[in-house]
């Protein structure tokens, strides 16, 4: 019998933060013991989050269930699989990094660290959350802490850019609300087999990976409990009416193996058209894809350096991460019809976000467009292809293993280097008071390491060979070729501006000119404390590491996406994901594993 | 014969019905208790504050007594010979509306309304609003309906204008009571239209009349009783959408709620809307065709000498596209839309915090009013979820009660503090108000529906019952929800960003809160994130209150 045990480390990677904030908010504790003991909380995630690299994701997601709200028809399902897993050591490694890079922060320092640890709290749970409700519960609670961290200790316009910020994602979310609600209100939950219900966590965390005969004793056993959920399944199979589910596993089975969401419903398109439309709509925004990226320079260009980091290094990858988990897996069909627009999308992104790039003075804006540029590559990628269905689309499945793997590679990496090169930004801004480009210059003397540092940075964001930039661009763009040739093309070129506008920003800021001895720009520029160096050169290391060796987060990521993808086929070794290696020379000789498309 | 008429009658008041009416009964003796008391030279001095506490407990406690059991083991059963009904959604109803009253007496006399002297008339005219409220929820016949309607709404006309001397509560109370007249007057005409044309009061067999007349075959005549039912309904409907400010009746609402005390806008606005809603319910399951209801109306065939004219129906024949359900969900559906849209949009502009809140429980009248739209829609084909539906209503009547309490209560203390209600005062608040502006906040964030709050959840329900109701109408309702609570966050941020991030004008003076009003605010302010967090325990209940509604 296959058990797996449930992940009782994962409502304490959740709900840990969330406590230490209501404790902090109590202890009548001063402002460094406050910023000592949330860093201390934070750092204590980040190892607890480590151990799950111990994890065996490959057979299929670990979760942990409990029964939160039947009534409502909601559970606290958690699960990890390897689609979760970077982003989740991404977030928990990059919040204490964030909050070292927080120390200009004086201010009301305690309502400060609550916030961040409210923050975590929901990021993590965006990423551990396997039901809608919980998903998206945890996904507004970010926007709180983050309006208030932006409105209370941003820069001089800042209350404009939090309005701005809460406005925009909120209006996102409740798109994203309303795409979700429309899956939900057709699915049902009653026609899946038993093999379907069990990998869906329906039947508790202990049956994931059971299939056939075995599924069906669980099955049976789950009814024989009794639970709330239990029951409300054994009645609606003995009634004969539909039971709905939030469950993201469930829908996404729903989605590819049945065509519930094919329900006419508006304008001659059907319910999962429409799902996918909100859920792409509300995400676009969060992502942000041009048009909808406006309330982003205006948030980062205002907000405090760390929260910049977490806004850039996480934040954004909320969207990524919510289209490969919940729009592509619920709507395939819909995916596979919309491609055009969304890789449209994407290629404008990535070329609208260069070019306004080129146009900045503003270092930190700058780096503001530079993120919308590298969020267009998930899009590019994720519309290389789509979910397998019953009606078939392993080719797209193939493409679409490649290029949704290639996407979040890109999220992991553009995670590391813009949060990096944030930083980068706030030192600068720091020890001048500005952060125009034209007034800057010679920084590589004064501040050798920190400038090395940010190069490195700057550098893997350009998508040089042997830095993580380039694989994560390089992905999106081979799998997305043969599809829409057109829209590679484009992002492709856009490579040329991509390295205008960086390699400007640093010759003007970098390189250029020594200051002269008398101006005060010269003792200005003090070379970097220990602490920032602790922020910056981790950082830095990860874009190294994972631009030589993407292998090892490329094989955790692969398989959780291709078993998405597959849902509805046989382990296929021959599938166009064998061809990964080929593509990587770095890696060739790793091989073996990374054919491997679904779980072992 | 009349012996044993009047045995029957005495048995059935004081065996059945009386033991179930206690808390209504403990609220009466209050009433009288209180007013006795100030002619008694001992108790005159006592502060009828003390009373009004202890009945309102006192009230509690018992409907707790009748609830002892746990709602789902109340059966249905009628009282005063079918004038009320004892059923869980009455139970619960009162439970929620003696909540509402545990909470607005205390903050009356915090607040200050309830002066020492004057507090006997206020809590007289709570108490008896109250009264009325109770016998909305449990109101079985046209008649206590129109009954209760004017009982609760004679209190409240008094209660706007309870500051005396003051212009725009007169105003207020003016208006309020020139509407609700006219209000109470179309609504009786479509009682006496509906009474009229079926032949009775009593709301289960007028129930099935309806479903005998919807069913007669197809000639002119039937045509003309059809039309003169749906005037008789709408008539009706319009007395109801008054007392809920829902469109295009809630013209009152921004005025009355602008003129009256703070205090006693959270009191209309909570549990008047509240009382509103479940009376609405009691007349929707007996108008929407649904399959309890044809059941019993096909036994009631056999038995029923009236509906012989109604005879030739085959039993079969029934409903199978009824009119009348279609009628009433397209009509619910575009009320509460309107109401919704209204509210939110109108509510941009304002700069009178209470104004403000007015229009946002005029738009809340409009969400709260969509669950309802989706079970009348599904009451025919899925009952189960159509009872679910109302329990989603209900749970966000329970989420509402608290965030709009917890909100006007806010407005009283701000008053209070720094004798304004303008909104451009309230810059800054945060800095020398912390306590009370963290409680608005709570509670503007949870009336534009934020997770983990408990007005997520509450809209969360509403959406859902959309969704499960599928099908064009519920999902452009479903969709342009979503776009409102999308308009109102304009609103509610406004409300955060004023008091939390602009600065601080002037030099007003350092909170200064006893530590009652510290505990009220506290236990108004944790049910917002507790229900949020834990919302199954309410949810269960609303669903046990509303089980078996549409069988």
């Amino acid at each position: 019998m296959t058990t797996t045990p449930p992940l009782t480390l994962l409502p304490m990677l959740v709900t840990l933060p969330a406590i230490g904030a209501l404790g902090l908010l109590i202890a009548p504790v001063s402002a460094a013991v406050s910023r000592r003991l949330t860093l201390g909380l934070m750092l204590l995630v980040a190892a607890l989050a480590a151990t799950l690299l111990g994890v065996d994701t490959a057979p299929g997601p670990r979760l942990w269930l409990a029964d939160w709200a039947p009534s409502i028809g909601t559970q606290a399902l958690l699960g990890i699989d390897g689609l979760s897993l970077p982003l989740v050591l991404l977030t928990a490694a990059l919040c204490p990094l964030a909050l070292l890079a927080s120390e200009a922060i004086n201010q009301r320092v305690k309502t400060f660290c609550v916030l961040m640890l409210l923050l975590e709290t929901g990021m993590l749970g965006v990423f551990l959350s396997l039901d809608f409700v919980l998903f998206y519960v945890c996904w507004e609670l970010i926007l709180i802490p983050m309006y208030f961290l932006i409105g209370l200790w941003g820069g001089a316009n800042r209350q404009a850019a939090a309005l701005k910020f809460f406005v925009f994602t909120l209006i996102g979310s409740l798109l994203m609300l309303a795409g979700g609600l429309i899956a939900y209100g057709h699915s049902d939950l009653t026609p899946l087999s038993a093999t379907q219900l069990a990998a869906a966590g329906v039947f508790g965390p202990h049956a994931v990976a059971s299939s056939g005969a075995e599924a069906t004793a669980m099955q049976e056993a789950w009814l024989a409990t009794g639970s709330p959920s239990a029951t409300n399944f054994d009645r609606a199979q003995a009634e004969g009416h539909a039971l709905r589910s939030f469950n993201l596993l469930a829908l996404a089975q729903i989605g590819s193996s049945t065509d519930q969401f094919a329900v006419p419903l508006f304008g001659g398109h059907n319910a999962a058209w429409w799902a996918f439309v909100l859920l792409l709509a509300g995400m676009a925004i969060k992502l942000p894809a041009v048009p909808l990226h406006t309330w982003l320079p205006a948030a980062h260009v205002e907000a405090p350096t760390g929260v910049s980091m977490l806004l850039a290094g996480v934040l954004l990858k909320l969207g990524g991460y919510g289209l490969v988990r919940i729009a592509w897996p619920l709507c395939p069909a819909a995916a596979a019809e919309l491609a055009w627009l969304v890789a449209g999308v994407g290629a404008i992104s990535i070329v609208w976000g260069a070019l306004a790039a080129l146009a900045q003075d503003d270092f930190k804006r700058l780096v503001a467009y530079s993120s919308v540029s590298h969020m267009g590559y998930v899009l590019l990628g994720l519309a290389a292809g789509s979910v397998a269905t019953s009606s078939g689309g392993a080719w797209l499945a193939e493409r679409w293993t490649l290029g949704a793997t290639g996407a979040v590679f890109q999220m992991v990496a553009h995670g590391v280097t813009s949060a990096g090169l944030f930083f980068a930004v706030g030192v600068v801004y720091e020890r001048f008071g500005h952060r125009d480009l034209r007034r800057l210059g010679g920084l590589i003397n004064p501040m050798p390491l920190g400038s090395g540092l940010a190069i490195v940075l700057f550098m893997a964001s350009l998508g040089v060979p042997g830095l993580c930039g380039f694989v994560g661009e390089l992905l999106p763009l081979l799998a997305a070729w043969q599809a829409h040739p057109l829209a590679v093309a484009a992002a492709a070129a856009a490579t040329v501006l991509t390295a205008l506008y960086t390699l400007r920003a640093i010759r003007l800021a970098y390189f250029g000119a020594d200051a002269p001895p008398d101006d005060p720009r010269a003792l200005e520029a003090k070379p970097l404390r220990a602490t920032e160096i602790l922020v910056l050169a981790p950082l830095a290391l990860a874009a190294i590491v994972l631009g030589v060796r993407p292998q090892p987060l490329l094989e955790r990521i692969e398989p959780a996406i291709a078993a998405r993808a597959h849902a509805l086929q046989a382990p296929s070794h021959t599938s166009a994901t064998a061809k990964l290696p080929t593509f990587l020379p770095l890696t060739r000789h790793d091989a073996p594993d990374a054919g491997r498309t679904t779980r072992r | 014969m009349l012996p044993t008429l009047v045995e029957q009658l005495a048995a059935d008041s004081f065996r059945v019905s009386l033991p179930a009416m206690l808390p209504e009964i403990a609220l009466c003796a209050t009433i009288v208790g209180m007013l006795l008391a100030k002619l008694l030279p001992g108790l005159r001095q006592l502060d009828s504050f003390w009373f009004a506490l202890a009945g309102t407990a006192i009230a509690a406690g018992l409907l707790l007594r009748e609830a002892a059991g746990g709602l789902g083991t109340i059966g249905s059963h009628e009282l005063f010979t079918g004038m009320l009904v004892h059923d869980p959604l009455g139970v619960f109803a009162r439970g929620l509306l003696l909540l509402v009253a545990l909470f607005f007496v205390p903050l009356v006399k915090i607040t200050g309304l309830a002066n020492r002297h004057e507090a006997q008339d206020l809590f007289t005219l709570v108490l008896g609003a109250l009264l009325g409220m109770c016998l909305m929820t449990r109101a079985n016949h046209l008649m206590m309906v129109f009954l209760a309607v004017e009982m609760a709404s004679v209190p409240s006309y008094v209660l706007v204008g309870i500051v005396k001397g003051r212009r725009r509560a007169g105003e207020a109370a003016l208006k309020y009571s020139v509407y609700g007249a006219a209000a109470a007057g179309v609504m009786l005409y479509g009682i006496s239209l509906v009474a009229g044309v079926l032949g009775t009061a009593h709301l289960p067999t007028l129930g099935q009349r309806l479903v005998a007349a919807a069913s007669l075959p197809s000639s002119d005549e039937q045509l003309g009783v059809l039309m003169v039912l749906a005037l008789g309904g709408v008539l009706t409907l319009v007395g109801i959408a008054f007392k809920l400010s829902a469109a295009p009746f809630h013209f009152w609402a921004p005025d009355v709620f602008a003129g009256a005390p703070a205090e006693v806008g959270g009191f209309l606005s909570t549990a008047s809307k509240a009382a509103a809603l479940v009376l609405l319910v009691r007349l929707l399951v007996v108008a929407v065709p649904h399959n309890a209801l044809l059941a019993s109306t096909h036994k009631e065939h056999a038995t029923n000498e009236y509906t012989v004219s109604f005879a030739s129906v085959p039993p079969s024949a029934a409903v199978s596209d009824e009119p009348v359900r279609r009628f009433l969900t397209v009509a619910i559906a575009g009320v509460a839309l309107l109401t919704c849209t209204l509210g939110n949009l109108a509510a941009f502009g304002q700069t009178n915090a209470k104004r403000l809140l007015a229009y946002s429980t005029i738009a809340h009248a409009g969400y709260l009013l969509m669950p309802l739209a989706a079970a009348t829609q599904l009451a025919g084909t899925d009952p189960t979820a159509a009872n679910a539906a109302i329990g989603a209503m209900l749970f966000y009547a329970v989420g509402y009660v608290f965030m709009n309490l917890t909100a006007f209560a806010v407005v009283a203390f701000i008053r209070n503090a720094h004798a304004t209600e303008n909104l451009a005062d309230y810059a800054g608040l945060a800095s020398v108000l912390p306590f009370v502006t963290t409680a608005l906040i709570f509670a503007a964030l949870s009336l534009l529906g934020l997770p983990p709050l408990v007005g997520f959840f509450g809209k969360l329900g509403v959406l859902r019952s959309l969704a499960e109701a599928s099908g064009g109408l519920m999902m452009l309702l479903l969709v342009a929800a979503v776009l409102n609570t999308a308009a109102s966050v304009f609103y509610y941020l406004r409300i955060v960003k004023l008091t939390c991030i602009d600065p601080l004008e002037g030099d007003p003076p350092a909170e200064s809160l006893s530590l009652v009003a510290r505990g009220w605010l506290v236990l108004a302010t944790m049910p917002l994130l507790l229900l949020g967090l834990f919302p199954e325990t309410l949810a269960r209940l609303a669903a046990e209150a509303s089980r078996g509604l549409f069988g």
